[in-house]
């Protein structure tokens, strides 16, 4: 199992450098500078370029911000908070992201657990008719529509929820942007758990249960819904995917100061040094992720373990 | 007690004649039933037209590739035209108005009454510079579709062509091809891809390359896990004693067993590409106006959708449609090709 | 081997379909169907004035201000803007220029055919480059493309880039035809004319005309520098030379959208330079003003910033020797009055001498001094040190560039008190200038105990104006409360006590927040107006940005 963790972490160690050198190289590509292009000559730009270290060649910059992120220094910012450190403004917002998406996910995965369960329960019911509608608008309507449809009636219309993130009623402001978030892993979740859940319950095993005569609360809670969460544990990798995705246009709409917004802004000025480091950190957060579901299925289910250790 | 006793003593009755065991058919000529030989689609096809929401599914693409193809000629108006003076139009449709449902009201008010167009019908309505809605709307449906039947196309070719010669050859290759796949795969796709959309010039083959550059690794994991399986049938080794070149028996051998697999990967990746391109045009990396998919009319409908929502509807349902459509259509297709596998 | 090939054909085909089907729907409807054109050199249809003028004449900018942008732009009358600058009479510029442009659709077909003759050509085709960083220009192109293609019959392609890359390409010349923008430092029409003006220091366009140059010539350094209505007359001539040669299309003025709370009065919009907050009275309970704002705040050091949005709230925290008042005119602010030698090249500043950093320290005239060395330090690199430059002050450009040492630049304290600056070359909008925030003071004994941290949080910043900052929450909410040490801090009681910037970039959603109560200016996207234009708050303002078309007369490839 140690071997098989160190192997995983050595590649998960290998892909960040090389979605670094990725980033640099498309950065490179970027047209225009992170400076004024409107109001600045061309020499006055070669002067800045110099006094930022800009204009050294392509392996010569990559190898030096290579080494000072080991030292966990991420360069300093040119265009959104200018000169000041990355690493120092990367904290606070990637602390709102974190907490929206976690939340965003924990929403919609006990509630796609549950509308999955009930709809494999009462198969071909009302239940079931809502899960497939659930699953559908969430896989079909993209994020940011569905953010501020949300911001339109239950924040506009109904008032119950903040329109604008307000950082003196944070968890209020969070119920909006964790709603908008949670759509896609509520509907990926429920029509997985449905199929899962009526494959386990028409298995022969649960039938032998059944014919034990165990309670139906017991046969489903001990037995059938244990073997439906563990194939669960595969999707979420692509889930964790749509949720980044998702966090960057739903943090827009409802102005979170999250590490989305931070991303467009600095993609969108040039600010390379920003940019880089907000991909790294979405890029990190994923493998890192991608890493705790791949061990926690080696723990949970055997097979695997053994079959990726024999490999 | 007696009572008791005796209910505990089963009389059995004994109902079974001597006849019940003879030979029953001892004087008919038994003979071999040939039933009808069907051929692997046809038994593909039975399996399919069982399933309703696969039919439903397949009903609905057509439909709507049919309104793709002809959709953007019957309205009499083309997708580019603008007239400004009729701008911000609301839905109507000759008949449904009559009905109260798409009859160019809009906040309580006829808005074509109010600009004097009694005898204009715009059945979507129009857009923000007095484009058709509904010409727009199929022609962006027939650009995406085309958008993501070619990316999906090349990942197939390239996924497969990856999965077999990496499952085929095994060993070092595999292990280099592999560990290519994991770090290009550790990559989110939503960052390669915002990145990609600032790089590359905008249009259709930005959004393709976009779309197929982490597309393929799925397809090249189905393939490469058949192949291991394959590799070691006797009809393989049968081949390879015949003396067969390796890349025949790849292609020759092993892909046809293979490709339902992928044709089923394909139909899940459609709507996954239609819908990866509409958060690409969101981000900005969209077809050029004036030409329009469903991903801009979605992003372009956005931009107004608390004062004119139905500048965002015709296309969010288009889409949703397509998105359930093709995943029914997959469900059943998978189900079709291999009735044992779970749904 | 068959699939083998087979194989390498689909893969082949797949890519061109992939890159053909690009190319196709990236170029226009019209092109598809047009008659093939003979191909000329794509530089030489540009040189052509027929041509250019006919491009120009085609355009209906009253519609496209009216129906396409709806946000109160309004249609160019010339290369200069409305109610930005005014000359020594006080008349507005364009009162004065007149109205150059005129949208003429059978003239322009005239010119066209003639066009079609000189160069020996049926039909033309052309690239239309935009930004798509806002949504406003690509809906001006599209509409530009249309009426191109109906009243001349051209094909038009459209191009949309960033901003970034819009300014990239058009730097480069690997443009056709580019929508671009110019926003006024200062209110004075030089700062359009110098884009196209060969001679102007670090001159970054590619148009010469010898005639304009000429004209510049005389009204910037040679013998009517002095004499403001003969440079007034001459920046007149010269803006008539440019449009009649066609060297660049005017189109629309920018304006703005917005909503106001009714019960919020004083914000003052200046045209050319910084809008300002500082005297904003809220008939409210708690007399906080909520401003949504649709650009990040970038740096509250006012030498590196270069945003309008840092720039706002700079001015509250410190403030300038002057400061623009309700009509855009230079009124005392740091300073309590100045004199101006005859030559027009001294300016003495009688500074305040109530006027306290915050920490105690009073204002001295080395605080400018220092401040302005340090905006003209090559070691800063300061992205707006040109405009000391743009003012003329003595030796500005050579001490950027390292000729000469700092101690050079032609500045002075003459006393604590007194701040004496010296110019090259006479400069009729200096004074106005005084109150953008590059000319701010800066503490030097504040700044040397921060250096590498100063005006990077809430410890490392001083302030001298009738605002703190109080809460800074990166990304999100800027809030600005009331500065008890303010030197006018009397008079400063009747206006917001607080002022909090928010950082929204969905207008949607800033608006719904207007509906609600918890915003009161919210800018809104053209998209928005007809919802809100019958709102008691919707008002519409002009500004000083005017948009344009340039024209590539040298195209690279």
């Amino acid at each position: 199992m140690s071997k098989y963790i160190l192997k995983r972490v050595l590649i998960s160690i290998l892909t960040l450098s090389a979605i670094i050198f990725v980033l640099f190289l498309m950065l490179d590509f970027m047209p225009g500078s992170p400076f004024n292009d409107e109001k600045l000559t061309a020499a006055q730009k070669a002067l800045l370029y110099t006094k930022y270290g800009l204009d050294k060649p392509f392996f010569v910059r990559f190898l030096k911000y290579l080494t000072a992120m080991l030292k966990g220094d991420l360069g300093n910012s040119y265009v959104l908070n200018k000169n000041k450190a990355v690493a120092d403004m990367l904290k606070g917002p990637l602390g709102v992201s974190i907490r929206v998406g976690a939340l965003g996910m924990l929403l919609g995965t006990v509630i796609g657990l549950g509308l999955g369960i009930a709809a494999a329960l009462k198969h071909n019911s009302w239940v079931d008719t809502l899960c497939s509608v659930v699953s559908i608008l969430g896989v079909s309507v993209p994020a940011y529509v569905f953010a501020l449809l949300l911001a339109y009636f239950v924040g506009f219309k109904l008032g119950w929820i903040p329109i604008l993130y307000n950082s003196k009623k944070v968890m209020a402001s969070f119920v909006g942007p964790m709603i908008a978030l949670a759509m896609s892993p509520m509907a990926n979740v429920s029509r997985f758990t449905r199929a899962e859940m009526i494959d386990v319950l028409g298995s022969d095993y649960i039938l032998l249960v059944q014919a034990k005569g165990v309670r139906q609360k017991d046969l489903i809670m001990k037995h059938a819904l244990r073997n439906t969460l563990i194939p669960i544990i595969t999707i979420m990798g692509p889930i964790l995917v749509n949720l980044l995705t998702g966090s960057m246009v739903v943090e827009k709409v409802f102005g979170v100061p999250g590490i989305g917004t931070m991303m467009v802004t600095a993609i969108q000025s040039n600010d390379y040094n920003v940019t880089i480091a907000c991909a790294f950190v979405y890029s990190a957060m994923y493998i890192v992720m991608m890493l705790i579901i791949d061990i926690m299925y080696g723990i949970i289910d055997p097979r695997i373990r053994v079959a990726k250790e024999g490999s | 007690m007696s009572d008791t006793y005796e209910k505990h003593v089963p009389i059995i009755e004994n109902d079974y004649d001597p006849e019940d065991f003879v030979f029953v058919q001892e004087n008919v000529r038994l003979k071999d039933k040939v039933y009808k030989q069907t051929s692997f689609l046809r038994d593909v096809w039975n399996n399919f037209s069982k399933n309703k929401g696969a039919v439903i599914g397949l009903i609905i693409i057509s439909v709507i590739i049919l309104m793709a193809i002809i959709g953007p000629m019957i309205s009499g108006r083309t997708y580019y035209t603008q007239d400004l003076a009729n701008q911000g139009l609301p839905p109507r449709i000759p008949g449904l108005e009559k009905i109260g449902i798409m009859n160019g009201y809009e906040y309580g008010r006829n808005i074509y009454a109010e600009k004097g167009l009694d005898n204009v019908y715009y059945w979507f309505g129009t857009d923000t510079l007095g484009r058709d809605l509904f010409t727009r709307v199929w022609e962006g449906t027939r650009i995406s579709l085309f958008i993501a039947f070619v990316a999906v196309i090349i990942d197939i070719i390239i996924g497969m062509s990856y999965g077999l010669i990496s499952g085929y050859f095994g060993g070092k290759v595999d292990m280099v091809m592999q560990r290519f796949v994991e770090i290009l795969n550790g990559i989110p796709t939503l960052v390669l891809v915002t990145l990609l959309g600032l790089v590359l010039p905008p249009g259709m083959s930005s959004i393709i390359f976009a779309l197929m550059i982490t597309g393929w690794i799925g397809m090249s994991r189905i393939s490469r896990a058949e192949v291991l399986k394959l590799k070691e049938a006797e009809f393989i080794l049968a081949s390879r004693t015949l003396g067969a070149k390796s890349f025949a028996i790849i292609f020759k051998d092993i892909l046809p067993n293979i490709f339902g697999q992928l044709i089923i990967m394909a139909m899940f990746s459609v709507p996954s590409a239609i819908f990866t391109e509409a958060y690409l045009s969101f981000m900005g990396l969209g077809i050029p106006a004036p030409a329009a998919s469903l991903g801009t009319l979605i992003s372009d409908g956005y931009k107004s959708l608390t004062v004119h929502p139905y500048m965002i509807f015709s296309a969010i349902i288009v889409l949703a449609l397509l998105m359930l459509s093709f995943n029914l259509f997959a469900d059943g297709l998978r189900d079709a090709f291999d009735p044992n596998q779970k749904h | 081997m068959n699939y083998r090939k087979t194989l390498a054909a689909a893969l082949a085909l797949a890519m061109l379909a992939g890159c053909s089907g690009g190319t196709s729907a990236a170029s226009t409807p019209a092109s598809s169907a047009a008659e093939p054109a003979s191909t000329v050199d794509v530089s030489a249809q540009y040189k052509n004035l027929n041509f250019r003028k006919a491009l120009s004449l085609s355009i209906d900018r009253n519609q496209i201000a009216e129906l396409v942008l709806k946000d109160g732009s309004i249609a160019a009358e010339g290369f200069i803007p409305k109610d930005f600058a005014y000359g020594p009479d006080g008349k507005d510029y364009r009162e004065t220029a007149g109205n150059l442009i005129e949208y003429d659709v059978a003239k322009a077909k005239e010119l066209l055919e003639e066009a079609k003759k000189e160069l020996g050509v049926d039909n033309f085709s052309v690239e239309l480059l935009y930004e798509t960083d806002s949504e406003a220009p690509g809906k001006v192109c599209a509409a530009i493309q249309q009426m191109w293609q109906d009243n001349l019959g051209i094909n038009v392609t459209l191009v949309s880039k960033t901003k970034k890359e819009r300014l990239a390409l058009m730097n480069a010349l690997t443009y056709e035809i580019g929508l671009t923008r110019w926003g006024p430092d200062y209110a004075d029409p030089q700062t359009y004319l110098d884009l196209f003006y060969s001679h102007s220091s670090g001159y970054n366009n590619y148009y010469f005309n010898d005639e304009y140059d000429a004209l510049l010539d005389k009204a910037e350094t040679g013998e009517d520098a002095a004499d403001p209505e003969k440079r007034w007359a001459d920046m007149v001539a010269a803006e008539k030379v440019i449009i009649d040669d066609m060297g660049l299309i005017p189109v629309f003025q920018n304006g703005s959208a917005m909503l106001i709370n009714p019960a919020v009065s004083g914000i003052e919009f200046h045209n050319a330079g910084v809008d300002s907050y500082r005297e904003v009275t809220v008939n409210k309970d708690d007399k906080t003003l909520n401003v949504a704002i649709n650009a990040d705040l970038n740096t509250m050091d006012h030498h590196v910033a270069t945003d309008g949005g840092s720039f706002i709230m700079q001015s509250l925290c410190i403030g300038g020797l002057a400061k623009l008042d309700e009509n855009a005119q230079p009124v005392e602010d740091l300073a309590e009055s100045w004199e101006i030698s005859d030559d027009g090249l001294e300016y003495t500043f009688h500074l305040r001498k109530d006027a306290k950093w915050s920490n105690g320290t009073p204002l001295t005239a080395n605080d400018f001094v220092f401040a302005w060395r340090r905006l003209d330090d090559p070691e800063l690199q300061s992205e707006y040190a040109f405009i000391l430059d743009t003012i003329h002050v003595k030796n500005a450009k050579a001490c950027q560039e390292g000729e000469l040492p700092l101690e050079e630049l032609g500045v002075k304290a003459v006393d604590d008190n007194t701040f004496v600056v010296t110019l090259d070359i006479p400069c009729g909008f200096a004074l106005g200038l005084m109150a953008f925030p590059s000319f701010f003071p800066l503490n030097e004994e504040f700044f040397n105990a921060h250096k590498d941290t100063y005006a990077q949080s809430l410890d490392d910043l001083l302030y001298i104006g009738p605002y703190v900052f109080s809460n800074w929450e990166e990304n999100h909410e800027y809030t600005f409360t009331k500065n008890p040490n303010y030197w006018d801090a009397a008079n400063q009681a009747k206006y917001a006590d607080e002022i909090v910037f928010t950082f929204v970039s969905e207008a949607q959603s800033a608006a719904l927040s207007y509906q609600q109560g918890n915003t009161d200016v919210v800018t809104l996207t053209g998209d928005l107006v007809d919802q809100y234009k019958s709102d008691p708050g919707f008002v519409t303002r002009l500004q000083g940005y005017a948009w344009r078309l340039n024209l590539n007369q040298m195209i690279k490839e």
